[in-house]
C-alpha cells in the first residue's frame, strides 16, 4: 500500500511538473531516477558527484576569497567548451581575466562573456557608506542577463559569478528570483553554476561544492621567497615569473556540502591550481 | 532559339584576332537585352546571349526579334551592335562575331551558315568564352562582395558557383555516331586550348566548314579532346545550357507615415510591415540578410541611420525586427520618425548539415537575438567572446563577436568525451575514426573508457578521494580599475598591505613572491585629444611596474604592484 501511495504522489507531482525538484533519491530505496549530468572534467569530483553537475539544476561553488572558486569554475568551463559545447559566463563585476581563462584551457570562441559593472561597484571606497547602490544594480543586471541566457537556451553551461558580491546585497535578492531562474532552467540540457562566498541559490536537485584553501598553502612559496628574492629579468628585458621564485599556486579541498540527488558523499577532493606563469 | 548581341572592337582593333580591348559596359548590354527577354547571360564584355524561345507571339518571327534587339540597343546608345539569331547559342555567338547588322539563321541550318566563316571567328568566340569564365567568376565574387560583405559568404557562394559550373549537362547531340558521342562526353566542361587551334590553322584549314567536315575519330587521335571540342564549336553545337545571369534586385522598402511616431512599440508594427514582404522575397531568391540598413527620416528633416551587421544570413522577419528594435533601444532616434526605409544587403542562404552524433548548436538567429538583448542590457562592447591580444600588458584582452560555429575537432572531442549513460545525444552511437561510416557500437567502446561511477562502492570512492585533481592554473580576478593600497616595506619586501575599501581591508603579509618587473609601450605616444592644450602633459599609455603575489592575513592571495613612475601601490588582482 505505501508503494501505491508513493506512486500516486509521484504521479501528481509529475502532473504539476514538480517531479524534478521534489522526488528525492534515497540510498537503498531502489528508486531509480535518471539523473543527467555534465562532467566537470575533474575525474575525482565527477566520481563523487555521480557523473558531474546535474543538468537542469542550479549548482553552487562557494568558498572564501582565494579558495579556488574561480579556478574550479574555469576548469568546468574548459571541459564544457572542449566538448564543442557553448557556455555563458555572466561576470557580475567584470573581474575575470582572459589570460587566466586561456591558460585554464577554456575555448574562448565558445564562451559568451557578459561583463557587468566594473569592480568598483563591489569594492566601493569607505566614503561611499554602507549602502552600495552600484552593487545592487550590478547584481540586478547580472540576474537579468542570466535570465535572458537561460530563456534563450542552447547553451550547455551558464555560470553566474557572484563571488565578490557583498553579502547584504545578496540577501536582498528575493527568493522568488532564484525560483524563477530555476523554473527557466528546468528541463533544459544545461547546467547552471553560481559562484559565491556562501550558499544562496542552489536548487533542490543541484549540488553545492564548498571550497576551502589548504592551511599549508604558501609554505613552499614562503620558504623559497625568503631564501631568494632575486629579480628575474628575461631576454626581452622584462621580468619573467619563470626566472623569479615561483608562486606555487593554490591548493584547495572541495567538499560536496549539499547534494540531494547524489547517492553518497565522500571525503574532500584535493585540487591543486598552479600559479599562472606569464 | 538564341540571339546574341556583340559589340565589335574599335575600327583600329577590328580584324585583329584578339578581341580584347576596351570593352563596353556589359551591364548596359544586359539591360538592353532584358528589355526583350529575362533569360540573358553575359559571355564576355562584348557578348550577351539571349534565350528568345517563345517570343514569337510577343515580338514576332526571328527577324522581328533581331530587329527589336537592334532597336533597344540603339535606343541606349550602344552602337554599332551585331545581332544574330540562331538555333544554338554557339552559332549565334559565332555569327554575331562575324557579321554586322542583323543575321538570322533558321534552326537546323547553323552548320551551313557557319561553314563559310573564317577560322579566326572561332578564336574570337573561344577567347570570349574564356574571358566569360573569368568575368562570370569575377561578377559572382563581386556580387557576393556587395551582397554579403563577409568572407564566409563569399566562400559559400564561390563553392556554389563551382558546383553549378560542374553540373552543366550536355544537350543531346543529334545524328552523331556512338564513337563520336563517347568521345564528346569526355570533353564536357573543358575550354579547348588556343594552341590546338593554331595547329589546325597550320594544317591549312581556313573555314569552319572545313574543320567541321573532318572525321571526329581522326581529329581526336591527333589533337585529343581539344580537337573534338573545336570541331563541335565549328559545327555550332552548344557545350552547355544557357545559365541566365541573375538580375540585381534591390531589397528595399520604405513607408511614409501619416503621423510621426516616437515610441518603439508602434515602430515595431511598421518594421513588421516592411520586413515581411522583404523576407518573402529573400526566401524566394534563397537569400538571407547580411546587413540591415535602417534609414529613419525625422520630423526635424534629419536622417537617423543605423546599420546592423548580422553574424549569419537570416531572414526571419520576427528575428530581424527584434534585432532592429533592440538596436534602436540602444541608439534611439532623437526626434519623431516621419518615414522609414529599410534596405537589406542579401547573401546566399545558409545551408546547415546537422549531425546525428552531436548535439545541435543553437541557431545563429537565436544567438544574435540573445547577444542583442544582452548588449541592450549591459552596454555595447560588454558582451561577446573574450579574445587574447598580442601584448604583455597585464590584463589586456579584446572582445570578439560571439559566433556559433561547430568545428570538426570539437565534434570529435565531444564524441570521445560523451558518457554513454549521460543521456546526451544518441547513447548507442559514437563517432570513431577509421571505421566504415564512422560509427561503432558504443558498447564496445565503453570497455576502454572510465568505469561508470555509479557502479563503484562507497569504499572505492573514499579511496580515490585523496588523489590530487590538478587544475591547469590558478585564475586571477582582476580589478579593471586597480585599487589604491598602502604598502609597508621591510627592506625590499612588503610586510603589510592596506586599502580604504571595507571589502578589501588587507592585512599583514604572510607570504610574498616577487618582484616581477614588467613594462611596455613606453615608446608609444598617445594622440592628443581634440581641443587639448599643447601645454597639457601627455597621457600615459605604457606601464612600468613591479608586481608581487602576496598572501595576506585576511586569507586572500593578491597580486599587488608598484607603479614605478609614481611610486604608488595598487591591488591589481585576486588569485582565486
Amino acid at each position: 500500500m505505501p508503494a501505491t501511495c508513493r506512486a500516486d504522489v509521484e504521479a501528481l507531482l509529475r502532473a504539476k511538473k514538480l517531479d524534478r525538484t521534489l522526488v528525492p533519491v534515497t540510498k537503498g530505496s531502489g528508486i531509480a531516477v535518471a539523473i543527467e549530468t555534465m562532467a566537470t572534467g575533474l575525474t575525482e569530483l565527477d566520481q563523487q558527484l555521480g557523473g558531474g553537475l546535474p543538468l537542469g539544476q542550479f549548482s553552487e561553488i562557494v568558498g572564501p576569497r582565494s579558495s579556488g572558486r574561480t579556478s574550479l569554475l574555469m576548469a568546468i568551463l574548459a571541459a564544457t567548451t572542449a566538448r564543442g559545447e557553448l557556455a555563458a559566463l555572466v561576470d557580475t563585476f567584470d573581474m575575470f581575466d582572459v589570460e587566466s581563462m586561456a591558460a585554464a584551457g577554456v575555448h574562448l570562441d565558445r564562451l559568451l562573456w557578459v561583463r557587468g559593472e566594473t569592480s568598483t561597484a563591489a569594492f566601493p571606497p569607505l566614503t561611499a557608506g554602507r549602502r552600495q547602490p552600484g552593487a545592487d544594480r550590478a547584481i540586478e543586471r547580472a540576474l537579468k542577463a542570466t535570465n535572458l541566457v537561460l530563456q534563450a537556451g542552447g547553451l550547455s553551461l551558464v555560470a553566474l559569478d557572484l563571488a565578490d558580491a557583498p553579502a547584504h546585497a545578496l540577501r536582498r535578492i528575493p527568493m522568488t528570483t532564484w525560483l524563477r531562474l530555476q523554473k527557466t532552467l528546468e528541463g533544459q540540457q544545461a547546467a547552471a553554476v553560481v559562484t559565491g562566498a556562501a550558499p544562496m541559490s542552489r536548487s533542490a536537485g543541484g549540488v553545492t561544492l564548498e571550497l576551502a584553501r589548504d592551511s599549508g598553502l604558501g609554505a613552499r612559496g614562503s620558504t623559497d621567497s625568503r631564501r631568494d628574492w632575486g629579480l628575474g629579468i628575461g631576454d626581452s628585458g622584462r621580468a619573467t615569473r619563470a626566472a623569479a621564485p615561483l608562486f606555487p599556486g593554490i591548493e584547495s579541498e572541495v567538499r560536496i556540502q549539499r547534494a540531494r540527488l547524489v547517492p553518497g558523499m565522500g571525503a574532500p577532493v584535493r585540487l591543486t591550481a598552479t600559479a599562472l606563469v606569464a | 532559339m538564341f540571339a546574341c548581341l556583340y559589340v565589335p572592337p574599335s575600327p583600329v582593333m577590328r580584324g585583329a584576332l584578339a578581341p580584347a580591348g576596351e570593352a563596353p559596359d556589359v551591364s548596359a548590354l544586359l539591360e538592353a537585352a532584358r528589355m526583350v527577354s529575362p533569360r540573358v547571360a553575359a559571355r564576355s564584355g562584348r557578348q550577351v546571349v539571349i534565350d528568345v524561345e517563345g517570343l514569337e507571339r510577343l515580338v514576332g518571327d526571328a527577324h522581328a526579334i533581331g530587329e527589336r534587339l537592334r532597336q533597344v540597343t540603339a535606343e541606349r546608345g550602344i552602337a554599332p551592335v551585331h545581332v544574330a539569331v540562331a538555333g544554338t547559342c554557339t552559332a549565334a555567338m559565332l555569327l554575331a562575331a562575324a557579321r554586322a547588322g542583323v543575321t538570322v539563321v533558321a534552326e537546323g541550318e547553323e552548320a551551313a551558315a557557319l561553314a563559310p566563316l573564317p577560322l579566326r571567328t572561332l578564336a574570337v568566340a573561344v577567347l570570349a568564352h574564356e574571358e566569360s569564365v573569368v568575368s562570370s567568376q569575377y561578377s559572382v565574387a563581386s556580387r557576393q562582395g556587395t551582397e554579403a560583405r563577409s568572407k564566409k559568404a563569399t566562400e559559400v557562394a564561390s563553392s556554389q558557383y563551382s558546383v553549378a559550373s560542374r553540373r552543366i549537362p550536355n544537350p543531346a547531340p543529334e545524328r552523331r555516331t556512338l564513337s563520336e558521342r563517347s568521345v564528346s562526353t569526355r570533353v564536357e566542361g573543358r575550354v579547348p586550348s588556343p594552341d590546338c587551334l593554331a595547329v589546325i590553322a597550320r594544317w591549312g584549314l581556313r573555314t569552319l566548314g572545313e574543320l567541321a567536315a573532318l572525321p571526329a575519330a581522326d581529329l581526336s587521335e591527333r589533337l585529343g579532346q581539344d580537337g573534338i571540342r573545336w570541331q563541335r564549336l565549328a559545327r555550332g553545337e552548344d557545350t552547355g545550357p544557357l545559365v541566365p545571369a541573375a538580375e540585381e534586385e534591390p531589397f528595399e522598402a520604405s513607408l511614409e507615415l501619416e503621423w510621426p511616431i516616437a515610441e518603439l512599440e508602434p515602430l515595431s508594427f511598421v518594421l513588421t510591415r516592411l520586413l515581411e514582404p522583404l523576407s518573402r522575397r529573400l526566401e524566394h531568391r534563397d537569400r538571407g540578410a547580411a546587413v540591415l540598413h535602417l534609414r529613419l527620416r525625422l520630423v526635424t528633416r534629419d536622417l537617423h541611420l543605423r546599420s546592423l551587421q548580422l553574424p549569419a544570413p537570416m531572414r526571419d522577419p520576427k528575428v530581424l525586427r527584434t534585432l532592429l528594435l533592440l538596436d534602436l533601444e540602444s541608439h534611439p532616434a532623437p526626434a519623431g520618425i516621419d518615414a522609414v526605409t529599410l534596405a537589406i544587403d542579401p547573401t546566399p542562404g545558409r545551408i546547415v548539415q546537422e549531425s546525428l552524433l552531436t548535439r545541435a548548436l543553437p541557431a545563429p538567429e537565436l544567438m544574435s537575438t540573445l547577444v542583442a538583448r544582452l548588449q541592450a542590457l549591459v552596454g555595447e562592447g560588454r558582451c561577446g567572446s573574450p579574445a587574447t591580444v598580442d601584448s604583455y600588458r597585464p590584463g589586456a584582452f579584446a572582445m570578439a563577436p560571439f559566433m556559433v560555429e561547430q568545428k570538426p575537432e570539437a565534434r570529435r572531442q565531444k564524441s570521445e568525451d560523451r558518457r554513454p549513460d549521460g543521456g546526451r545525444g544518441f547513447p548507442g552511437l559514437s563517432e570513431a575514426e577509421g571505421s566504415p561510416g564512422g560509427l561503432v557500437d558504443a558498447k564496445a567502446s565503453t570497455s576502454t573508457s572510465s568505469p561508470a561511477p555509479e557502479r563503484r562502492t562507497l569504499s572505492e570512492r573514499s579511496v580515490s578521494t585523496r588523489v590530487e585533481g590538478r587544475i591547469p592554473s590558478a585564475c586571477l580576478r582582476r580589478f579593471r580599475l586597480p585599487i589604491p593600497a598602502r604598502v609597508l616595506m621591510d627592506g625590499n619586501r612588503p610586510i603589510s598591505v592596506r586599502t580604504d575599501r571595507p571589502a578589501l581591508a588587507g592585512g599583514r603579509v604572510h607570504v610574498a613572491a616577487g618582484p616581477w618587473r614588467t613594462s611596455g609601450e613606453w615608446w608609444k605616444t598617445p594622440a592628443a585629444p581634440a581641443g587639448a592644450q599643447p601645454s597639457a602633459p601627455p597621457r600615459r599609455t605604457g606601464w612600468n611596474r613591479d608586481e608581487w603575489d602576496v598572501a595576506l592575513s585576511d586569507g586572500g592571495l593578491y597580486r599587488i604592484f608598484e607603479d614605478r613612475e609614481t611610486g604608488r601601490w595598487f591591488v591589481g588582482a585576486v588569485v582565486d
